[in-house]
């Protein structure tokens, strides 16, 4: 069910050509399938982008072609005489008599929705110098009489803004600085209280989808919490294995599964990239990529290890705390009875799984079986790093595609200094997600209660990042 | 509704096969409003309607009919087992009187041990490697399972239990499974006692005296001593009772005292009642209980379960365009004479959207010589353009801001330009001052797109 015409505010982005009108509108409603090119009039017609809540639409974006011929709509606005009250059924009777003629095809397009009671977001480049060829647009808008704010663009690194400015002021309600290339979700929604403030009846419907908004960036956050949580679990947790008809195995056998093991690993990590991306409707950057993310750096490198996992001493450290933890259930349970000796077996227990696992993947064993075959079998993983490395690749990416805009088209590239201050878990946080780690190496069921801790202490560190 | 086996096993293969849009789902959720707080009942509800879905037989029910088959048999074989052990432990030769401590054993000992197990075993049962499930009858019944036809096995194997809950089906089966067992052991005395007259008494090896085997006897009936006192033998009929197995025949004192061994029967039936059966039966509703919890925990990490009850739970919030937007279209690539040298003169030069002190730069930084200078677009109107046009003749030197692309306004410009003059047109991008007035490559490059579009061999372009 649609909310009538009258009753929720729309917006139309408009302005000259290749301005960024249709990066904003692509940023602003999440959408990476908005076309965005640096040819001019790659958009020929208005399209709408409405947000709804369940089938209800709190406000609407369109997305126009940029002004092509606005001196000759102008001139043609003006060869008569026009008292201001009647200037706008003068633009009405421009779109009226010029529908049907393709010279005007985008001023009718992008006037359309303006006269049919869209505010009025100008977009222009503030790092290029400001033309007086933009006062023509500036005056065909005007005469709409519709609200208006001016967003200002930065393109390149050239800043012309206090220019712009000093001329947008005298056409504009407000004029505001917007990147659609850098925006993160508090600028976006800076943007929508100032897009509130253009008429008072608008306010209620845009602070709503100010409110939907921010529950859905916290459900997004959540969902990509719970979806690194089963990624965790599924890869440290997996077990690849092969039948074998002879008692020994050799070395090339047990090569092929370790690869198949890890080859398995890599899929279940992408297919959880892949997701992660779909809940941040990014999933044509995943697709078009030639390098995905990530790909770069296989998952069982050196690189990533170093890079993504924690010191032989980080680990120590993490090991006996995750272990005491583990212990500590013991002590609570004997009311303390145990002299904390729960805590200390769990911490040295800890320990040695680090210093026993440290340089080796994943144990390999060979099975009995029945009717006289044996199962050669590999996982769960024993590794100690591995759970970080995997997670903080992860924790990555999520945080990359979460405040990319979607406007953003380049590669994603991975710089190695950003990304280094980039990955931060506290020590806290990595005693509780060791708990977890230690479980699933003894090839042990998650309990729900365990899993949801898990999810909490991700869903606060993407917060962190993504917020 | 209560989410049970079946239910799980329906939902595993609605959620495989018929699970909706994110859209579906969410409408369905508003449907149901009131239930969006309690996601298992809404669950129960998504798969009643999903539910014709499925084609008939539904796999749930005949899984579960395998296994309640399977369960029921049993059930009958540990029934059977119970009535003719108690049958057997019961028997009356005539020689001798029945050892009640066998039968005590049997509805005391061994319920109250296994009992102990079991409530240990449910203790570790959310650990997934519980040894004394693992050691439980109940969970030998998966053998009989793989005596079944194949593609029922198959049927079987394809539901993907959580361990912990296969944990639990198992404790509440054994739970059942001793419930039939006792039962049979129940009837086998109640048989027993009305078919036959048997002398009840009692006989150790351990040097055990009546006053203490009174003693004994009184803790274990003291569940039901205050309200039947009948059921609790005295210490005269515990010292009447005592046997010597010396001898071989009947104690003369035991022949003396036959109508009062008979009253022990009343004991052992209560001895029966409560801990093979009214025990039992509590730890048996224990584990049901506790299997309902473990049903409803392990729902939320089924394959796709989490998803489907965001898809329900979570507001369908869209930003996106409805519709598709239409393809671009690619212009046949068309190529346009570009200069690296100026002429050194031009009747005209034109700047486009330019003020007057930047045309007078532009020109005295390059080595040309001019007739004319005029200034279009911009603040100009169009009749003032035209006025230029008016005026033009032979070659034009035409300067263009690089960064703000051709718009149709400056097209026709030049276009009405180009059929004007007989002479050459040539374009100059130029940069912003930040840049000295050198265009960049990526914005030359829009300007030569889109002019060499015009397909005009007098027009021709400075790079």
């Amino acid at each position: 069910m649609q909310r009538s015409n009258q009753t929720y505010p729309r917006f139309a982005v408009v302005g000259h050509p290749n301005k960024g009108k249709s990066s904003i509108v692509s940023t602003l409603a999440y959408d990476e399938s908005v076309h965005i090119s640096t040819v001019p009039g790659t958009t020929t017609q208005q399209r709408s982008y409405p947000l709804t809540i369940d089938g209800v639409t709190l406000y609407a974006l369109f997305d126009t072609p940029g002004f092509q011929r606005s001196r000759a709509v102008l001139a043609w606005l003006t060869e008569v005489e026009v008292p201001a009250h009647k200037r706008v059924d003068r633009v009405k009777k421009f779109v009226y008599e010029h529908r049907d003629n393709p010279r005007y095809n985008d001023e009718i397009e992008l006037l359309e929705p303006i006269l049919a009671g869209a505010g009025i977001i100008y977009v222009v480049d503030g790092s290029k110098p400001y033309g007086v060829e933009y006062e023509a647009e500036m005056q065909i808008l005007e005469w709409c009489g519709q609200p208006s704010m001016a967003l200002i663009n930065l393109i390149d690194d050239t800043n012309y803004v206090d220019e712009w400015k000093s001329a947008l002021r005298h056409y504009f309600q407000m004029v505001r600085l917007f990147n659609p290339m850098e925006a993160n979700f508090t600028q976006h929604i800076a943007l929508l209280e100032s897009m509130a403030q253009l008429r008072e009846e608008w306010t209620s419907s845009i602070k709503e989808s100010i409110k939907s908004f921010e529950r859905y960036h916290k459900q997004k956050i959540r969902n990509s919490a719970e979806l690194i949580t089963e990624l965790q679990i599924d890869a440290l947790s997996y077990v690849a294995s092969e039948s074998v008809t002879t008692d020994e195995v050799s070395d090339s056998d047990k090569e092929l599964l370790m690869d198949k093991y890890k080859g398995s690993l890599r899929t279940i990590e992408k297919k959880s990239h892949q997701k992660i991306a779909k809940i941040w409707n990014h999933q044509l950057l995943e697709k078009e990529s030639e390098i995905p993310l990530l790909d770069e750096m296989d998952l069982f490198s050196k690189e990533s290890e170093s890079l993504f996992g924690l010191s032989k001493k980080e680990l120590l450290v993490t090991g006996m705390a995750g272990g005491a933890l583990t212990g500590s259930g013991v002590d609570i349970l004997l009311a303390g009875s145990s002299l904390m000796l729960g805590s200390a077996i769990g911490a040295v227990v800890g320990a040695a799984s680090v210093m026993f696992g440290y340089d080796e993947v994943a144990d390999m064993k060979l099975l009995g079986w029945k009717l006289g075959r044996k199962e050669l079998q590999v996982g769960p993983i024993q590794n100690p790093n591995f759970p970080y490395v995997l997670l903080q690749r992860t924790l990555y990416y999520t945080t990359e595609i979460a405040t990319r805009p979607h406007a953003d088209r380049s590669k994603i590239n991975m710089d190695t200094s950003i990304l280094l201050s980039k990955i931060f878990i506290d020590d806290e946080s990595k005693k509780n997600l060791e708990k977890t780690h230690q479980t699933l190496r003894k090839s042990k069921v998650i309990k729900e209660e365990s899993f949801e801790e898990y999810v909490v202490i991700i869903e606060k560190i993407l917060k962190d990042r993504v917020s | 509704m209560n989410l049970g086996i079946k239910e799980i096993i329906d939902l595993y293969e609605l959620i495989d096969t018929h699970r909706g849009t994110r859209e579906e789902n969410r409408a369905f959720a508003l449907k149901h409003k009131e239930l969006l707080s309690t996601p298992l009942k809404l669950l129960g509800l998504w798969r009643e309607s999903k539910l014709h879905l499925l084609p008939h037989p539904h796999s749930s029910t005949t899984m579960m009919k395998l296994i309640s088959g399977v369960t029921l048999f049993l059930l009958l074989l540990s029934f059977a087992l119970g009535l003719f052990s108690g049958i057997g432990l019961l028997h009356y030769s005539g020689d001798e009187p029945v050892n009640l401590i066998y039968f005590l054993a049997m509805v005391c000992l061994l319920p109250l041990v296994t009992m102990i197990l079991s409530i240990m075993a449910m203790l570790r049962a959310n650990q997934s490697h519980s040894m004394l499930v693992h050691i439980s009858p109940a969970y030998w019944m998966e053998q009989i399972i793989l005596l079944l036809p194949r593609h029922h096995q198959e049927q079987i194997n394809m539901l993907k239990i959580n361990p912990l809950l296969a944990n639990w089906i198992v404790l509440k089966r054994s739970q059942l499974l001793a419930l039939s067992f006792s039962l049979g052991l129940f009837l086998a005395l109640i048989g027993v006692v009305v078919s036959r007259d048997i002398a009840f008494a009692w006989s150790t090896t351990l040097d055990i005296s009546p006053e203490s085997f009174h003693y004994i006897i009184s803790l274990l009936a003291l569940p039901w001593s205050e309200f039947l006192p009948q059921a609790v033998p005295s210490l005269e009929l515990i010292e009447k009772s005592q046997y010597f197995r010396l001898g071989g025949k009947l104690d003369s004192n035991l022949v003396s005292n036959a109508a009062l061994l008979g009253l022990w029967w009343k004991f052992l039936a209560m001895a029966t009642l409560f801990y093979a059966l009214i025990l039992r039966f509590g730890l048996y509703l224990f584990a049901s209980f506790s299997l309902r919890r473990a049903i409803e925990r392990s729902i939320f990490s089924m394959d796709g379960i989490r998803e489907l009850l965001h898809q329900m739970q979570e507001p369908l919030v869209t930003t996106q365009a409805q519709e598709q937007e239409p393809s671009m279209q690619i212009s046949k690539e068309k190529s346009i004479e570009t200069i690296k040298q100026l002429d050194s003169n031009y009747t005209t030069v034109i700047g486009w959207a330019i003020d007057e002190s930047m045309l007078e730069i532009l020109i005295a930084q390059e080595p040309i010589t001019a007739n004319n200078s005029y200034l279009a677009g911009g603040l100009n109107s169009l009749k003032e353009d035209q006025n230029i046009i008016d005026k033009v003749k032979g070659n034009i030197l035409l300067y263009v801001k690089s960064w703000e692309p051709p718009t149709m306004d400056f097209i026709d410009f030049l276009e009405d330009l180009s059929q004007r003059t007989r002479g050459e047109i040539t374009l100059y991008p130029i940069g912003t001052v930040d840049d000295e007035y050198r265009s960049r490559e990526k914005k030359f490059t829009i300007w030569e797109k889109k002019i060499s579009e015009l397909n005009d061999e007098k027009i021709r372009m400075k790079r």
